[in-house]
């Protein structure tokens, strides 16, 4: 069994009642499953009828859920760089930070960073407890970001540390023929030097991160009979290969009861793993309405791979 | 007599010193009174360090002196040796040495600005570009001078002046190797660098290469663009520090064998004609042509950047700017009197009694240094002293040409700034690090190759006497509106005499010697050069009006902080 | 006891080892000091609207960067001027 499930998809395809559905399946089946939603507009509790906070709330037997607070989680990652900074800037520093740390929140990068080390925690806090992640993710385009972001920030810390081992001999060289140079006397060796340290276990985490995406994972894109839809679902495939990761399976949502699988879907993904599934009218609430969503064949590919 | 002249003008500089220079230091400047240096007050450990004034020393002589202190008087000494040594002499101490000395507390005083930075702000947006454009020329000048001087050095005798600066290059990739990349401390590298040299030289003097001076030019314009493209540490850094050795044997040695010679001064008349026939082969008048001509020994504009770059920023104290700016600058002097003395003295025991006029400049100081050491100091044979020389005027010159490159390259991003909206394809281009760099070398070795030194020494000197007078014009204005405003005039008359006498020398050149370019039956290349070399002077002289112009419109005003509100 | 003429040569020969030593590490220092600028720019140039990684990566890093801080200030000064200390280390003459 894979460690995550993400649920992928634009919003109002019905990712937030198929990962529920899904995630009351498994529990069913005898896994202990954590359903998070990462989803600003936090369907989750609606559909289960409940109240969800930032700790897991049981919401069946085997099941618990939760609501991942993004804001909170930005204010939180940059509350501790701001705790870190104090304690290491010298008395008579005179820069202004605590202004500067209410603007990042808003800089391009802070929230899909967020949202990582939001996932990683999870991942870390709850794994003992927990079978299974079922993650209902934000619309689209956060969710390439945040997915992206492993890949991309990996080659520009190497970069950044490569750098910073470069300027590590070169003060090393300097310092030996000329102790008294006017350079920064910092640390000279990669272990001493806090900034390379800290450049190193990013590149860590970083990695931890995509091999989670890539190997831990189950990723599987919810989409409507549409065409935009469709084509949606295949710029996801696309991004994904780019970035290592496998898109898993697709639900199609809202099909046609008992129709055959539009010839289109069937033409571009060939012999994709592709699950239908239709609900009623009204939307699904609660528990029971959650039972009635027939899940049984992403299940059943869930627990192959 | 070599060794009276010597001494004399060790005299001589060290009463000035004392007299004139500390007396400019108290009553003009008045040190004791200043607030407190830069390094001080504005300490940060990185570029603003105090540092004891002996080692800035060592650091501002090492960067003010090369080849330019040779070459001027090389090729001056056909006035005779009287006038070459007056100049040499009160022209650095009224004038050059000053000029240095100021430039460098204004800078202090500015808080480590550069004398661009001082220019501008006390005279005008105008005297700031006119710097930049000033320098851009003065880099294209060097090289083309350089270029033919170095081509010159490689294609005669046997071709060992080539075959040593290869192996001292080898020698310095090695030292640096040691150096830098290993454990070895920086006293064994030295010593194994030293053993190198002195190796390279064996060898060089055993084995030449000979090939002709258009092919010598090839290769140095392949060295420029290949050398400026490399990691400092691999041949510049090494071969810069080898190069200050080659500076402090050649000094040492020099002067030693000048003191126990004591040669009289005969191998050149003292005074030849006022209107020697030195530059392009035309006959040039002593007064204004001379600054052209020596430049580095005495006055030299572009000491005052040097100086106003790292050294106004490291100075622990600001009285230590009179043995740092002024002392310096009469040490240079000192290097140009023994290379008159050489010639003057040692000249016919090289060359020949009557043949020491008619040779050219640097056979002419190669060979009677070469004579003059080794008939002093037995044991260092003439051919040896003579490649020593050879190869010390070369590779200062060399490094010049891979310097100039690097520099030129910022410079001719920041002059092409304005294009950057009005062509941004040409911008682009010249964004460019690699295509910058062949169009500055391009230039410079494309000069060297169609003109020939004597005639391009002083086009470079032009450029850079003019920044001298812009400085010496900047700081009067300095000493007008922010010293003491009686004393204005003790810096002032020198500036504008100064003034007077390069733009006067320039135009003089541009009348006289750059015709001869385009005269009938002249070569294609000549013309070209001809076009190059006069328009830079023209442009030049246009730049130069319009900065003094504006310096005479302020310098007039009672209050220049109002005016400039 | 008054320095003896075997102090001052002393004192003239450290000078001189001292003197060396700058010249032969004066490039390096100011390649160096460029390279850490450049390192300080590429991560933090975020704050001062350079494209640059995350804000959030560069805040991570930023206690530990106290002197390279104000090298990097210190260096956009440098940045505006920088025409005589580029004269001063590279030998033009």
């Amino acid at each position: 069994m894979k460690g995550i499930i993400f649920f992928l998809g634009k919003g109002g395809v019905g990712k937030t009642t198929l990962s529920s559905a899904t995630a009351c399946a498994l529990a069913r089946q005898g896994q202990r499953v954590l359903i998070a939603s990462l989803d600003p507009a936090h369907n989750l509790g609606d559909v289960f009828e409940a109240r969800l906070g930032n700790e897991p709330t049981r919401l069946a037997e085997r099941l618990d859920g939760l609501e991942v607070d993004i804001a909170h989680w930005v204010a939180r990652y940059l509350e501790q760089s701001r705790v870190e900074i104090k304690a290491n800037y010298a008395y008579n520093m005179s820069l202004n930070l605590d202004g500067f740390l209410d603007i990042l929140k808003y800089a391009p990068g802070t929230e899909e960073y967020a949202v990582l080390w939001a996932i990683e925690h999870l991942h870390q806090t709850h794994r003992a407890r927990y079978d299974v992640l079922v993650l209902d993710t934000p619309p689209t385009a956060l969710t390439m970001r945040f997915l992206a972001m492993p890949s991309l920030s990996i080659l520009w810390v190497r970069e950044l540390a490569k750098m910073r081992e470069l300027i590590l001999q070169k003060r090393t060289t300097l310092l030996k023929v000329n102790p008294d140079a006017s350079v920064l006397k910092g640390a000279t060796e990669k272990k001493e030097d806090r900034v390379y340290g800290k450049l190193s276990s990013i590149q860590e985490r970083l990695r931890r991160l995509h091999d989670l995406f890539a190997r831990e994972s189950y990723l599987t894109v919810v989409l409507n009979p549409d065409e935009l839809s469709l084509a949606e679902s295949l710029r996801i495939r696309e991004e994904l290969n780019r970035l290592g990761l496998t898109l898993r399976s697709l639900c199609l949502n809202k099909a046609a009861p008992a129709g055959p699988v539009p010839d289109k879907l069937s033409e571009r993904f060939g012999d994709f793993p592709i699950f239908s599934s239709h609900f009623t009218q009204d939307g699904i609430h609660g528990l029971e309405g959650l039972g009635l969503v027939d899940v049984s064949g992403l299940v059943r590919h869930l627990q192959a791979s | 007599m070599s060794a009276t002249i010597l001494l004399a003008s060790l005299v001589l500089y060290l009463v000035f010193y004392f007299t004139y220079g500390k007396s400019l230091q108290k009553n003009l400047i008045k040190s004791h009174e200043a607030p407190d240096a830069p390094s001080k007050r504005l300490s940060d450990g990185v570029d603003y360090v105090p540092t004891s004034k002996y080692v800035l020393f060592g650091h501002h002589f090492a960067s003010i002196a090369g080849a330019g202190p040779i070459v001027g008087p090389a090729l001056a000494i056909g006035w005779g040796w009287l006038p070459c040594l007056a100049w040499i002499w009160l022209g650095n101490i009224f004038i050059g040495a000053i000029h240095d000395y100021l430039a460098l507390v204004a800078s202090v005083r500015y808080d480590g600005r550069s004398v661009q930075y001082v220019a501008q702000d006390l005279i005008g947006k105008k005297a700031g570009k006119t710097f930049g454009w000033f320098i851009m020329f003065l880099c294209i000048l060097v090289v083309a001078a350089f270029g033919d001087i170095v081509a010159g050095q490689f294609a005669a005798g046997k071709g060992e002046v080539f075959s040593t600066f290869f192996l001292f290059c080898v020698a310095a990739v090695i030292m640096g190797y040691f150096m830098y990349q290993t454990k070895m401390g920086v006293g064994l590298s030295t010593l194994i660098g030293l053993a190198l040299l002195v190796l390279a030289f064996f060898l060089g003097l055993a084995y030449g290469v000979k090939a002709s001076k258009d092919l010598w030019f090839l290769v140095i314009f392949i060295y420029i663009v290949i050398a400026s493209a490399l990691p400092v540490n691999w041949l510049l850094q090494p071969r810069d520090y080898l190069n200050s050795f080659l500076l402090y044997f050649g000094l040492l040695v020099g002067g030693l064998a000048a003191v126990l010679g004591a040669q009289g001064l005969t191998s050149v008349p003292a005074f030849t004609s006022f209107s020697a026939t030195i530059i392009g082969g035309k006959a040039s008048p002593f007064w204004p042509t001379v600054p052209l001509v020596i430049a580095c020994g005495a006055l030299s504009g572009f000491h005052a950047l040097v100086a106003s770059g790292t050294s106004s920023k490291q100075l622990r104290e600001e009285k230590d700017a009179l043995f740092v700016g002024y002392g310096a600058m009469l040490t240079e002097g000192f290097l140009s009197t023994i290379v008159i003395i050489s010639i003057a003295g040692f000249g016919a025991l090289a060359l020949g009694a009557d043949k020491v006029l008619t040779t050219g400049a640097m056979p002419r100081f190669i060979q009677s240094y070469g004579a003059m050491v080794s008939s002093v100091l037995p044991f260092l044979s003439r051919d040896f002293m003579n490649l020593f020389a050879a190869v010390w005027v070369s590779s200062f010159a060399l490094t010049t040409l891979d310097t100039t490159n690097r520099l030129g390259r910022y410079i001719v991003h920041e002059l092409a700034m304005p294009l950057k909206d009005t062509s941004p394809g040409i911008y682009g281009i010249l964004q460019n690090r690699w295509i910058a760099s062949v169009i500055i070398a391009f230039c410079g070795v494309g000069l060297a190759w169609s003109g020939n030194y004597t005639v391009l020494w002083p086009a470079f000197s032009g450029a850079n006497q003019l920044i001298a007078s812009i400085v010496m014009l900047t700081v009067a204005m300095w000493v007008k509106h922010d010293l003491v405003e009686k004393y204005a005039n003790v810096v002032l008359i020198p500036a504008v005499l100064l003034w007077v006498t390069v733009t006067c020398g320039i135009i003089w050149y541009t009348i006289v010697v750059v015709p001869d370019f385009f005269k009938a039956g002249a070569p294609t290349k000549q013309m070209i050069t001809g076009v190059v070399v006069g328009g830079i002077n023209l442009i030049m002289l246009f730049m130069n009006f319009v900065t003094v112009a504006q310096f005479f419109k302020r310098y007039g005003k009672k209050a220049l902080r109002e005016a400039k509100a | 006891m008054p320095p003896t003429l075997f102090d001052y040569v002393r004192k003239a020969l450290r000078i001189v080892a001292q003197v060396q030593r700058s010249k032969a590490s004066g490039m390096l220092e100011f390649e160096l000091k460029e390279l850490e600028n450049l390192f300080m720019l590429l991560l933090l140039g975020s704050l001062v609207g350079v494209p640059s990684p995350p804000a959030a990566m560069a805040m991570e890093l930023l206690p530990y960067l106290e002197d390279e801080l104000r090298l990097m200030l210190a260096r956009a000064d440098f940045a505006q001027d920088p025409l005589g200390a580029l004269m001063g280390i590279l030998e033009i003459d």
